[in-house]
């Protein structure tokens, strides 16, 4: 496939104001919510008409255009006939973000010549006394606990 | 006369891909001639034309209610962009799902018709479309054009040559 660059193409979408895009894609985007609703319900366009009590099956032909500058009455109304919500005005509500930090290091040396690891060495030494598979303790761990 | 589809590449996006044609020995796609023949008439309503387009590709893909739909012969995809309310500026496009269009000529419609049929322009514009359409078509049954990047491109034999209009 060949890509094309066109300078009056940017030169035109560089003119345009971000709102007025901003603007075509909220009118695009509310019909393509539309469509999707009636779409989740199984509705025809008729199903709609009827459930909005209008009479001319034209006008769902131009909310779902994208081009139509809808207002907060017809919002409304839809988002109710569609159990859907196109005006969110939910006020935003406080949010607690709780943010947890741990922080580990290693001892940096160790001491040989201690007291504790004198009594840790003389308990390894008594392992063996123990029948395997009774022992469920850790040397190592305690080992660790005072180096730490 | 040879013709090649060519991606346009600002107006295509993660939702749909925005193609043109490009007839050999120009440097013009379709689109731009569609923009420039109408920008001093209806500058708002090109630009607009433009916006849809490329919130199309970028924002809401290419649905069908977007667009005037059976603008062409049965089944082959022919349809015309809607713009703005109360606005009669005809761009026809050819849809392929909501994911690639491809977007020809077209031209302002007199209030005073009622069918694109009774203005030259529209009819020529329309019928090329048609003619495109079936083309494409023909290739994709062919195996010659595949869709490729989950269906935003199309990939293979682009160009096509009518002799009727040489």
């Amino acid at each position: 496939m060949e890509t094309f660059s066109s300078k009056l193409i940017d030169d035109l979408l560089d003119s345009i104001d971000p709102v007025e895009q901003a603007k075509v894609d909220a009118k695009m985007l509310i019909a393509a919510k539309i469509a999707d609703a009636m779409k989740a319900k199984g509705w025809r366009n008729n199903d709609l008409l009827k459930a909005v009590n209008k009479e001319n099956p034209s006008i769902i032909t131009k909310w779902l255009s994208g081009t139509h500058n809808f207002t907060v009455d017809t919002l409304v109304e839809l988002g109710k006939a569609l159990d859907i919500n196109l005006l969110n005005l939910s006020e935003p509500t406080a949010k607690v973000v709780t943010y947890f930090q741990s922080v580990s290091q290693k001892a940096q040396t160790t001491c040989n010549d201690t007291f504790l690891n004198d009594i840790l060495k003389k308990m390894e030494e008594q392992v063996p006394a123990y029948p395997v598979g009774s022992w469920h303790g850790s040397f190592d761990s305690h080992k660790q606990l005072a180096q730490a | 006369m040879k013709y090649k589809l060519v991606k346009l590449q600002k107006l295509s996006g993660n939702k749909a891909s925005i193609y043109s044609v490009v007839q050999n020995g120009e440097t013009e796609s379709f689109l731009e001639k569609f923009l420039k023949e109408n920008q001093i008439s209806f500058i708002d309503k090109t630009k607009n034309i433009l916006m849809r387009l490329r919130s199309i590709g970028h924002t809401t893909g290419a649905r069908e209610s977007f667009f005037k739909v059976f603008e062409g012969k049965v089944g082959d995809g022919v349809c015309a962009l809607y713009d703005e309310p109360e606005s009669n500026l005809r761009l026809y496009c050819i849809r392929y799902g909501t994911q690639l269009v491809v977007v020809g000529n077209g031209g302002p419609k007199s209030k005073r018709i009622s069918a694109f049929q009774e203005d030259d322009k529209l009819t020529d514009e329309n019928y090329f479309l048609r003619w495109l359409s079936g083309e494409i078509t023909n290739r994709i049954k062919d195996k010659e054009i595949l869709y490729i990047n989950d269906h935003l491109d199309f990939a293979g034999n682009l160009e096509f040559e009518d002799d009727e209009r040489s």
